[in-house]
Order: structure tokens, then C-alpha cells, then sequence
């Protein structure tokens, strides 16, 4: 059953400037969905429509069946969803593991520690952590947060090969083990591989593949 | 988490931000708790000054063309002049039942004879039949008179001459030891009839006549004899009894204009026969400098507010500018603006506490030192003007006293105030201060909470 659905969803920006035309999909718990498309093809505003940082120019979002400006966007934002950014967006004052609480439902650290940061390296400063470490707190507080959708832009845009496959792994066992839905950005073939579903960004719409 | 540990977080950890804005709402703090203190010392400073000098007013029986009772009729050597209305029991009690007149002194001066007394010459030859005569007081509560009150003399046995008391009297110590006379002896005064008093009261000069001085024995002070109305009106049974002055204190100076206004509209007195003058000269002349202080104390506060509110706005707007990558991180994950601006006044509000309570002990420290430099200046701008606009008037911290140069030294002076910091003038500092981090943090926080989150976060990258 889709958690997530677009209907007709058109955004122009300036008004003049159109970036997405009626655009209709639908996404699912426990599923990775990968966002692909070339630079200016409208893929993180796509993900900020589903997200609630903006609101389409035309036609509707809806989580679980009800449009997510009805409750307002903060709403959906707070409850439904979790953001991952290409350069982690972490407090810069914040421990990781306050960092993490900040949209916490649930004990902090067992998370950073299930996703390999030891028990020093999440009280420690959050600007000491290496890129792959911060990306680690990123998606800790994405998963702390309880949201049934984490949506990520280019979460692996910044890592070395290596980390940006531990985190692609991690993302992929949130969607088919914590049974979220993940919707990722990305340029990577890597990370496209691993997604269950491509959506392919072209002519302002998008063309869905299911992978097996 | 919530935005009140989000706060706690960023002032402990940005150390530097938190010192820096210690400082500034210290000093800011420290100065509008100054004003705030200073205003106060002032306010009851002025308080007292009014309840020590009092405000005047006085009733006089008017000696002119204009009264229809005035009087004048030739004698051997010239004329006398009287009122057949002055100013009586009567009259004063309707003028004491008007609210805020605290007291009065009422007097009347008649040089008269008194029978085999010996008074003590003067340095001024006089002619053999003013010799056994008198310049006698007529009072009507001697010790709301003012050579008593300014004490230029003293009752030193006895008692004072009140309200009710008839055919009784007070004299100096040395004329009474000079004719052998004590209290409870009598004096024969002589005027249309012969009047028997009894001396109840003995005075001593606070200190004895200038030998420079040129004054008939009659003129001498040590020679007055003091007695009551009731004595007067036996004296000359044919007038009607009554004084020629009487000098009405106000409880509070300031209210001065308002009981005369009162005291004129009174129906039952007829003031073709009197005349009504004030006198809060002193008090104003001694409270010119606080008055001054007042105003710069209020400008100071004003200028202060203001500044601080402007300084700290652009200095949160500074930093909120800074800040917007934290913000829109903080929007982005579902945080309200409400909780947002919320977390950056606790903020300040955690700052401005510690710095509300360090102002306590850094006020009581300059509050002093400001004030007194401040009123000093003011003391010293208010004796130049009245210098510089009239040579003859004593200056703003030495007012002129109603009995004379002895006074003048007691009058209370506004040169010092003591000010302390007190709990009430923190109160107001946190009202004051609180209201201006919330304009601040308002003004500073509305730029970026216009922006959509999606703005904010393109800001970011």
C-alpha cells in the first residue's frame, strides 16, 4: 500500500520556470526508491515536494492517504518524514548523540552504536567526526526520529567509495528491515543499483522502473 | 528535545557568544539599574526635602487703600495705622479645616509698656518714655513660631504658650534674672487697660546680639515678651482680637498651589481684608538640582532603552545571520519557528539573568559615585543661574530661613544623596530588560522566519 503518493504534481519556479509536470507515483513502505536524473532535472525539488519544505504549484502530496498540507507542513515534516543532506546538517554545537535526540522517539545512542560509532565517538564534538561518521549521525537521527519516510539527498555525494557503500546498506536494511520507505537522490550508480525502484526524472515528468 | 535544553546547550557551549553578550547586557543592565536607582534616591530625597521644609503660605492684614476696614489715626508724633478686621481664631480655623495644612504660626507685634521692668538697653539712645516699653509678640501657639522653630531661641524653663492659654507669658532668662523674676511671677502690661500675665516660659538666645549690631532696648530680642490673644483683647477691649500674620505650613510643598486656590474660594472670609502670598521659595530653590536629576535620570533611561534595544537587535541579527544553516537544519527536521525563536530568547533571557545579577553588585558600586557627580553638577549649574539672575538671592542649597541666618545653616541641603540598588528597581530592570530581548529577538528572528524552509536550506548550500 503506498504511504506516499504524488497526484499531478507540477512545480514552476519564478513563475516562469517549470521543473516538474504532472507528475503521478506512488511509494511504499520497505522499499528503496532511487531518485535519478541529470544536474537541473528537478530531482531535490522533487524530494523537498515530498518532503514538506515546499509546496507543489499544482496538483497534491499525500502521506497515507491525506494531503500533508491539510495538518500543515511542519506537521508532516516533524512526524511523517526524515531528512538526509549530501553535507549532514548537523548542529554544529550538538554531541552526536544530541544531535540525534533532536527529533528522538526512542534512546539515542543503541542507534548510533547499532551504525558503528562508539561510545566515545557520540559524546565526542561533532565537528571531530569524519565525513562517514557524520553521515552515520545523519541517518541515526533520521532513523531516532521514528518517521515512517526517510528522504535523502545525496547522502553519499561527499564519502570515499567504501563508506558511501556502508551507508548505502544502511539505508537499504532501513528500508527492508525497519520497513521504512527511503527515497534517495543520488548520482551514483552504486546506490541505483541497490534501489528497488528507479525513478528516472526526464521531460519534468518521471519514468518509474521496478528492479529486481 | 526541547527548545529550553536546545538554549541551555548553545550558551554553554558557544562560550565566547555567551561571554560577549554577558558583557553587553552587563553593561546595559548596569546602566538602566543605575537609572532606575538613582531616580528613586532622588524621588525620596525630594520626599523628604518636602516634609523638612514645608511649604508656606501666609495671610497678612492687608494695610492698604483696597481694605475697608483700614484704619489710620493721628497721634502726638504722627499716625497709627490698623485694620478693624484682623485676622481671627475665626478666620484660621476655617483656613486649617482646608486638607494639607499642617500648622500654623499666628502673630501680631505691638510695642507696649510694662510696668517695673528693667530691660536691657540697647546701643541706640532712645527718648526716657519708650525706655519701659516693649516690642511684645502676640502669639497664638509659641512654639509653632518662628523664632522658636528656627531656633534662634529656646524655651529653657517652662512651657509654651498654646492655644486656650490666657494672660500668660515668656521672657528671656536674662531679663528675668535682670528684674529678679521667675515663672509664675506676673507682669503689668499697659495699653488701653492694664493687664495682669503670668510668665509660664523662660527663653535663652541661641547666641547673643553682634556688638556691631545697632538696636533700641525695645528692638532687643532679649527684651520680647511673648504672651496670648486673649490677653490682647483685654488690652484694648474696644478692637476686635486678632493677628496681623499668620504663617499656614503645608504638609507637602508641592500641594502648595492647590490648598491656596482652596483657602481663597473659602466664603466665609472676607479677603478685602487680607492678603495671601506664598512661600515654597526654599523648598523649590533646594529641590532645583534633583528636579534637574530627575530629567537626565529619565533622558538617561530613555537613551539607554533605546540604544540597547538597537544595539542588541543588530547584534542578534548578526549572529541569527549566522545561524541560518542551524535554522533551517532545525525547520527541515520538523521544529516549529515558534520552538525555534523560542530556543534564541531563552538564550538571551539565560544570559540577561546572570547579567540582571551581576548589575545588583556592579549599580550599588557607580550608582554613587554617578549620582553624586551628577547632582553636584546640577547643584553648581543651579547656584550659577541664581547667582547670574539675581545677586541678592541666596543660593539653591542655602535657601532662606523665615527666622532669620541661624535657620539658613539648619535648612536641609540636596548636596549628597545615598543611593542603593534596591529589589524593586531589579524588578524593573527585568521588565525593562526583558522587554527589550523580546523586541530584539523578534526583530532579529524575522528574517529568517519569512523564509520557507526550502529557502533557507538552498541558502545552506
Amino acid at each position: 500500500m503506498a504511504i506516499l503518493e504524488m497526484k499531478g504534481v507540477s512545480y514552476t519556479y519564478d513563475k516562469k520556470t517549470k521543473i516538474l509536470s504532472d507528475v503521478t507515483a506512488e511509494l511504499e513502505i520497505g522499499k528503496l526508491y532511487a531518485i535519478l536524473g541529470p544536474s537541473g532535472s528537478g530531482k531535490t525539488t522533487l524530494l523537498s515536494l515530498l518532503g514538506g519544505l515546499d509546496v507543489p504549484t499544482r496538483g497534491e502530496v499525500l502521506f497515507d492517504g491525506e494531503d500533508i498540507g491539510k495538518r500543515g507542513l511542519a506537521y508532516h515534516r516533524r512526524n511523517h518524514v526524515a531528512l538526509i543532506f549530501q553535507n549532514y546538517n548537523l548542529i554544529d554545537y550538538m554531541t552526536p548523540v544530541e544531535n540525534t535526540k533532536l527529533t528522538a522517539r526512542q534512546d539515542a545512542a543503541p542507534i548510533l552504536e547499532r551504525l558503528g560509532l562508539t561510545t566515545a565517538e557520540i559524546k565526542r564534538n561533532i565537528l571531530k567526526l569524519s565525513g562517514g561518521q557524520q553521515q552515520r549521525v545523519a541517518i541515526a537521527r533520521a532513523l531516532a526520529s521514528d518517521a515512517a519516510i526517510i528522504l535523502a539527498d545525496e547522502p553519499t555525494g561527499n564519502l570515499d567509495e567504501d563508506t558511501a557503500a556502508e551507508i548505502t546498506t544502511l539505508l537499504k536494511e532501513s528500508a527492508h528491515q525497519l520497513q521504512k520507505c527511503v527515497v534517495v537522490v543520488t548520482h551514483s550508480n552504486n546506490v541505483a543499483r541497490q534501489a528497488d525502484v528507479i525513478l528516472k526524472l526526464k521531460h519534468k515528468n518521471i519514468q518509474i522502473t521496478e528492479q529486481t | 528535545m526541547n527548545f529550553v535544553k536546545r538554549a541551555m546547550l548553545y550558551v554553554t557551549r558557544k562560550r565566547g557568544k555567551s561571554i560577549l553578550l554577558l558583557v553587553i547586557l552587563l553593561i546595559m543592565s548596569s546602566f538602566v539599574l543605575t537609572g532606575l536607582a538613582i531616580g528613586k534616591a532622588s524621588e525620596n530625597t525630594q520626599e523628604d526635602l518636602r516634609k523638612a521644609l514645608g511649604g508656606e503660605f501666609q495671610v497678612n492684614v492687608s494695610y492698604s487703600e483696597d481694605n475697608p476696614y483700614f484704619k489710620t489715626e493721628p497721634v502726638d508724633d504722627g499716625i497709627i495705622m490698623y485694620s478693624e478686621m484682623p485676622i481671627t481664631q475665626k478666620v484660621i480655623s476655617s483656613i486649617m479645616n482646608v486638607p494639607g495644612i499642617e500648622s500654623n504660626d499666628a502673630t501680631s507685634e505691638l510695642l507696649l509698656s510694662v510696668d517695673d521692668v528693667d530691660f536691657i538697653p540697647g546701643n541706640i539712645p532712645i527718648e526716657n518714655a519708650f525706655k519701659s516699653m516693649a516690642n511684645t509678640m502676640i502669639v497664638g501657639n509659641s512654639q509653632n513660631n518662628s523664632y522658636f522653630t528656627s531656633g534662634q531661641i529656646k524655651l529653657i524653663e517652662g512651657k509654651h504658650i498654646g492655644g486656650t492659654d490666657s494672660h500668660v507669658a515668656i521672657i528671656s532668662k536674662e531679663l528675668a534674672i535682670r528684674n529678679g523674676l521667675s515663672i509664675g511671677n506676673t507682669l503689668t502690661l499697659q495699653s488701653d487697660n492694664s493687664v495682669d500675665v503670668k510668665i509660664i516660659g523662660l527663653f535663652e538666645m541661641k547666641s547673643d546680639d553682634s556688638i556691631l549690631a545697632q538696636v533700641t532696648s525695645y528692638d532687643k530680642l532679649k527684651n520680647k515678651i511673648f504672651f496670648d490673644l486673649n490677653t490682647l483683647q483685654q488690652l484694648s477691649p474696644d478692637r476686635t482680637a486678632g493677628f496681623d500674620t499668620v504663617t499656614f505650613k503645608a504638609t507637602d510643598p508641592a500641594e502648595l498651589e492647590r490648598i491656596m486656590e482652596q483657602v481663597k474660594n473659602l466664603s466665609d472670609i472676607d479677603w478685602k481684608a487680607f492678603s495671601l502670598s506664598a512661600d515654597n521659595q526654599t523648598y523649590m530653590q533646594a529641590a532645583a538640582p534633583l528636579e534637574k536629576l530627575n530629567g537626565l535620570v529619565v533622558t538617561m533611561l530613555i537613551v539607554t532603552v533605546v540604544v540597547s534595544a538597537i544595539i542588541l537587535s543588530l547584534i542578534l541579527t548578526m549572529w541569527a545571520k549566522n545561524r541560518i544553516h542551524e535554522t533551517g537544519v532545525l525547520l527541515a527536521v520538523g521544529i516549529g519557528k515558534a520552538s525555534i525563536l523560542g530556543q534564541y530568547f531563552v538564550e538571551v533571557l539565560l544570559i540577561a539573568v546572570l547579567a540582571f545579577g551581576f548589575s545588583f553588585f556592579t549599580s550599588n558600586i557607580i550608582a554613587n559615585d554617578v549620582c553624586n557627580g551628577l547632582l553636584q553638577k546640577n547643584t553648581q549649574n543651579t547656584v550659577q543661574n541664581e547667582i547670574s539672575s539675581d545677586d541678592n538671592k541666596v543660593t539653591a542649597a542655602v535657601p532662606e530661613g523665615a527666622g532669620g541666618t541661624d535657620a539658613l545653616a539648619q535648612t536641609p541641603k540636596a548636596e549628597s544623596i545615598h543611593v542603593s540598588v534596591d529589589i524593586d528597581s531589579l524588578i524593573q530592570l527585568c521588565f525593562i530588560g526583558f522587554a527589550v530581548i523580546i523586541l530584539s529577538v523578534g526583530i532579529s528572528g524575522a528574517t529568517i522566519m519569512r523564509l520557507k524552509p526550502r529557502e533557507i536550506l538552498s541558502k545552506m548550500s
